[in-house]
């Protein structure tokens, strides 16, 4: 049929059947901003359009809806180069992120101005409810309204010695991500390349015995399948860490053997999706059905099936991995004597918690797209570690590393599902094997359950003198990895590093074992192992407060770490290594404490009847990347007219990490952030960086930019000096991109005229590289006042409050963002996310409807972040990290408020209604 | 015949021969279609109806368009002023691109045990008009997704009764935004010199299909609102639910939580009494 529409006040006409998706049109019309959050079910409202006027989602519309009707996207707001009001509002209000939802809300935005001039807090909540958002908390979505007021929403600023870091500066790709330009790896599919179905496992354990591809094969369209037969046969880890990998080499391309409902069992590569999957309906699999194990208690029976054996898990680094009990790994250690610790102490505490399988949900599932070119595989990726997938990737298909380029994509989320190649070595697979373009997008059900945060079983042991002191604290933690083991030893292990390191107490020990079992698989996620055990602790070690009958925060005050405080635990901490005892260079921990405290202390708790208010707060630390082990580099080159060009290998997430090198670059050159353009995270064109994760952008790569800029401003001096004919010790930078004397300046412009020119020195060009053996610890506190609904278990967050070290906020609103959205991510695990499986191991809520995550409704009425501004020696513009810390406290703190409430010990995530009434009544 | 038809005028209907499904927001619909569907079913799109599109104020009734969104339910003040219940219900059913698509004869049509603005309907005696007959809604729900409706019948109205009285809806969920209720109640009374007259309580989520709470109507008949006599309404009323366990909430929760939004309606309206 046809139907005639108007598209952003442009009449379009188009041929079209009548059951298509009107997502699905304007995508083919060239309309990025309509997103896919979910499977076209309504629930993410990232396919927003304006529908004559009204807000609908496009998922939810057949192309003869829209016969006559007028549709506005975000496309159709800017003039030009000019953009909307709105649009501009957003970038002030640092809300940006991401930007995969950006468009979304900025349509909910206009919907609801057009409607109202002057909306209140609640109609502003409903209109941004439809569409989620991971990454912004949304807390600065008010500050969006402020603006559009003409009120000057100014965060505050820090680090008063210097011109650009600690400054709100304007994120340094929000435009693209606000007027919605190509920017994601969707926005630069070929229209001839193929698309991938997966055909994935409906048994959790089996073997298979027989593949047959031949029906498939003879479909029209249908251009490559891959199976085990077809597939390379290398054993790696798909961990996006350094090499090499403290993960076992336990996976293939396409096992022979599956491991969980969802394992890959074939690939099909066809000119469409549906062909793709109606081919894959057709491969006849023989499968020996195995017997699965789902729990650690099952995993670890003497006569438990074996899920790995030697040949199918490799442990490069030998952490005690024992596959035929399945056994991944397990580690212990620790300083002291535990034994010696409880005998001396007064007061005893020991309680085991249990945290689920979470899904990160970030809005853009795993997307990859990959061709090959000249001979060399090409690779356009949603990924946190471009350089290790380059690696991954290569040492998969046998191929030298220079001939495979990773090309890092603006990512829609990561928060350490991204870590990890978990996509890319199928696509690059087929791409090689096949010669020819492929696209494989998962579906939000695929997402669901690529990866998810491993299911922790911690118990903690702690005991403590009559004043207080801490005399002894163990942690003891089982995880269930599930079917392979990416990051099996080092997200356990990180919670225990991320939290003894905390106090000063002599006697500390961790016990670590990872299982493998038939569940999906694990892997990072935002905090890495902390989150979960920086709950234990707290708990616990406010339980013994509670005990010993002393406030809280007195019993911290007594053990908590300052400056100067000699870390013996870490030398007991390294990951598979040996670790480095370390002297803390820096901590604001007891400032953060302090501070919180003061505005938590004006909180006045009231019950009425069956509501009853309750107070809590926890303390957290966490690193700073990855000392002896990572790496990151960056090069700056200056151009014609002076200005500059800096590339990094980091890859932002949309936290803002190209922000941060480009300001610390910017300040130590003394210009303006204008005057440096960054290019991030290309394998071919960027040098080598760890990539984003273990909280390590703004410190790591953020420092190898600090090494590129103060290199090149020794070559600027040093090339002005030869210039002017004197010695380099005469010559100083000045602010705005001036060079010289006290007697003669040259501007920039001038010096890369005479160093470009035929009798210059050629392009100024530095780079600098950045390892470390110690790197700065963050600490935060976060209080909050809860409301529990003793009649129906509902637990509601009033207030919320945060401090943190990050040293010096490079970035303030981009700083802030990362807390809020950390914040809401934990508030979600706290109450309600936790993926469900039924007893075949099938995962029973993997959508929006059944795993809801928090909309703009949930935040607190008051939610406030603040820093305390520390130096650390470790480098100039020090920017300890934040982007992973800010998950580790709400958690506890809302338990202990809850406790504070009403009596009650919750250990268990999620905090569901029910659970909260049922240990009410069994109080 | 074309798979997909779009019909503008009800007086198309007599023309359509096979059996078809009708769409008209399309909010549940479309997520269970997947890509072809067209090959197994015909489809009817009903949403350029403009006369099911109106809400009409009678002597005696008011009479709904099948085709009124939850959006029109929310600024017609006519909604607010006659069926508050079915008012307050539109205020929480979901995002507004959900509720400017969703129609009140899909919610019913749908007949989700779930769908927000059906216990409302039960509660303001609402009969639903087709294009064949006229039923109370009592005896429109067969079970879950199962009604009386037969081939290519369509809703056409929503009839509900211009009385003076006062109803509410309220629910819970696991989160604010875009929870499908896990139990929701709608209650409609007269207050007479403080006592309840013509009592109606229906709730959804907690049974096959959403039901009449009929003990506690029973119960709450010409008793003066009080404290204790609230407290009691909420036991009968947890006992009457029929729950099923399921994962996103546990059946002795769900019924202790009727329990509890019933008490909350009526202790807000002893606030205002006092």
């Amino acid at each position: 049929m046809k139907i005639k529409f108007k598209l952003n006040q442009r009449t379009v006409e188009i041929e079209t059947s009548p059951d298509r998706k009107v997502l699905d049109i304007l995508k083919e019309l060239g309309i990025n901003s309509v997103r896919k959050g979910c499977d076209e079910e309504g629930k993410c409202g990232l396919c927003s359009i304006l529908l004559d006027g009204k807000i609908v989602n496009s998922c939810l519309l057949l192309a003869p809806q829209i016969d006559g009707c007028e549709i506005t996207t975000v496309e159709g707001l800017s003039k030009g180069n000019k953009l909307h009001k709105i649009q501009q509002a957003f970038i002030e209000a640092g809300v940006v992120q991401c930007g995969y939802c950006t468009p979304a809300q900025i349509l909910a935005v206009k919907n609801l101005l057009d409607r109202t001039k002057n909306p209140t807090k609640e109609e502003i909540q409903d209109a941004l409810r439809g569409v989620y958002c991971r990454c912004t908390g949304y807390k600065q979505l008010y500050n969006v309204f402020e603006i559009l007021k003409g009120r000057k929403v100014k965060e505050q600023e820090y680090a008063r010695h210097y011109k650009v870091v600690g400054k709100v500066t304007p994120k340094n790709d929000a435009i693209q991500l606000v007027r919605a330009d190509d920017a994601f790896t969707e926005d630069y599919v070929a229209p001839d390349a193929l698309h991938i179905y997966v055909l994935k496992s409906p048994y959790p354990h089996a073997e298979i015995l027989d593949i047959d591809t031949s029906e498939a094969e003879k479909m029209d369209g249908v251009e490559f399948i891959l199976t085990h037969k077809n597939s390379p046969k290398t054993f790696y880890t798909q961990a996006g860490q350094s090499y090499p990998e403290p993960s076992p080499y336990d996976q293939q391309v396409i096992p022979k053997k599956v491991r969980f409902v969802g394992d890959r069992v074939a690939a099909v590569a066809a000119r469409t999706y549906e062909l793709a999957k109606k081919a894959a309906e057709k491969i006849k699999v023989k499968y020996k059905i195995l017997k699965p194990v789902f729990t650690i208690e099952e995993a670890s029976q003497p006569d438990a099936p074996i899920i790995h054996d030697r040949d199918t898990s490799i442990d490069p680094l030998q952490v005690g991995g024992n596959p035929k009990r399945n056994i991944v790994c397990h580690v212990e250690g620790g300083i002291g004597s535990i034994e010696k610790g409880v005998k001396e102490a007064d007061m005893l505490v020991e309680e085991s918690y249990s945290t689920p399988f979470i899904q990160h949900t970030p809005m853009e599932p795993h997307t990859a797209y990959a061709y090959m070119k000249n001979g060399r595989l090409i690779i356009h990726t949603s990924v946190q570690t471009p350089f290790h997938v380059r690696r991954i990737v290569s040492t998969i298909l046998g191929l030298p590393e220079n001939k495979v380029r990773v090309i890092k994509e603006k990512v829609g989320g990561g928060f350490g599902a991204k870590q990890d190649c978990g996509v890319e070595d199928l696509v690059g697979t087929i791409a090689y094997l096949s010669g020819k373009p492929v696209y494989y997008r998962m579906t939000r059900r695929e997402e669901f359950i690529v990866r998810c945060r491993p299911g922790l079983y911690i118990t903690v042991k702690a005991a403590a003198k009559k004043d207080g002191k801490i005399t002894a604290l163990s942690i003891n933690t089982k995880a269930d990895i599930g079917a392979y083991g990416p990051h099996a030893l080092t997200v356990p292990m990180n919670g225990c590093s991320k939290t003894l390191p905390l106090f000063t107490c002599p006697n500390m020990s961790y016990n670590v074992t990872s299982y493998y079992t038939n569940n999906i698989v694990s892997g990072a996620y935002q905090g890495y192992g902390v989150p979960q055990t920086n709950f234990a602790v707290m708990m616990t070690l406010y339980q013994l407060s509670q005990k010993l009958k002393i406030p809280f925060e007195d019993l911290l005050f007594k053990n908590l770490v300052k400056t100067g405080t000699r870390l013996e635990i870490l030398k007991q901490l390294g990951e598979g290594r040996e670790g480095l005892a370390q002297k803390l260079s820096s901590c604001g921990l007891q400032e953060c404490l302090k501070k919180g405290l003061k505005v938590m202390r004006t909180w006045k708790n009231k019950n009425k009847g069956h509501i009853v208010q309750g107070k809590g707060f926890a303390i957290a630390m966490q690193g700073s990347g990855i000392p002896g082990l990572d790496s990151a580099s960056a090069t700056i080159t200056m151009l014609s007219d002076g200005t500059f060009m800096l590339y990094i290998g980091g890859a932002d997430l949309g936290t803002g990490e190209e922000t941060v090198a480009q300001k610390i670059a910017a300040e130590e050159l003394g210009i303006s952030p204008d005057a440096i353009a960054v290019t991030a995270a290309d394998t071919d064109t960027t040098p080598f960086d760890k990539g984003s994760y273990a909280s390590s952008g703004t410190f790591f790569t953020g420092s190898a930019a600090y090494k590129a800029a103060r290199n090149m401003k020794k070559l600027i001096i040093k090339t002005t000096a030869d210039i002017l004919k004197v010695k380099p010790s005469q010559v100083k930078i000045y602010p705005g991109g001036k060079v010289g004397t006290s007697k003669k300046r040259l501007t920039f412009k001038k010096l890369a005229f005479i160093t470009q020119g035929g009798s210059g020195v050629g392009q100024l060009t530095a780079s600098g590289g950045y390892v470390t053996e110690v790197s700065p610890i963050p600490y935060a506190a976060h209080f909050c006042q809860v409301s529990v609904n003793t009649r129906t278990g509902f637990v509601k967050v009033d207030k919320y409050y945060a401090v943190h070290d990050c040293g010096i906020p490079i970035n303030p609103d981009l700083a802030k963002g990362q807390v809020y959205g950390a914040i809401m991510k934990t508030i979600g695990h706290t109450f309600y996310e936790k993926l469900e499986f039924d007893k075949n191991g099938r995962c029973l809520n993997d959508n929006f409807t059944n795993y809801p995550i928090p909309g703009i409704r949930d935040l607190p009425e008051f939610m406030e972040v603040d820093f305390v501004e520390v130096k650390d020696p470790i480098t100039p513009y020090v920017g300890k990290s934040i982007g992973e810390i800010a998950c580790n406290c709400a958690s506890p703190a809302i338990a202990i408020a809850i406790h504070q409430a009403t009596g009650i010990y919750l250990r268990h995530w999620p905090f569901r209604p029910h659970v909260v009434l049922e240990a009410l009544n069994s109080k | 015949m074309e798979k997909f038809i779009k019909i503008s005028k009800l007086a198309d209907l007599k023309k359509i021969k096979n059996p078809v499904k009708f769409l008209a927001g399309g909010t549940d619909i479309y997520p269970l279609l997947k890509d072809g569907f067209l090959e197994n079913e015909f489809f009817c799109d009903i949403s350029g109806i403009k006369e099911l599109k109106e809400t009409k104020i009678k002597k005696d009734v008011l009479e709904i368009g099948a085709l009124v969104t939850f959006s029109d339910v929310i600024e017609n003040p006519v909604f607010k002023k006659y069926a508050n219940a079915l008012y307050e219900s539109a205020l929480v059913m979901g995002s507004p691109q959900i509720r400017n698509r969703a129609t009140l004869g899909g919610n019913i049509a749908n007949a989700s045990p779930s769908g927000d603005s059906i216990p409302p309907l039960f509660v303001l005696k609402a009969k639903i008009k087709t294009n064949l007959r006229t039923v109370d809604i009592d005896r429109f729900f067969m079970g879950p997704k199962k009604t009386i409706l037969k081939k290519n019948e369509l809703i056409t109205r929503i009839i509900i009764p211009k009385e003076q009285k006062e109803s509410y809806f309220m629910k819970v969920g696991p989160r604010k935004a875009l929870a499908i209720s896990k139990v929701s109640v709608a209650m409609a009374f007269k207050m007479q010199k403080g006592v309840l007259k013509d009592v109606r309580v229906a709730l959804g989520a907690v049974g096959p299909t959403v039901l009449r709470a009929k003990k506690t109507e029973d119960f709450l008949e010409g008793k003066h609102l009080s404290d204790r006599i609230i407290k009691k309404a909420g036991e009968i009323v947890s006992s009457e639910a029929m729950p099923i366990d399921d994962f996103r909430s546990l059946a002795v929760y769900r019924r202790k939580v009727a329990g509890s939004i019933l008490e909350k309606i009526l202790e807000g309206r002893l606030k205002w009494v006092r």
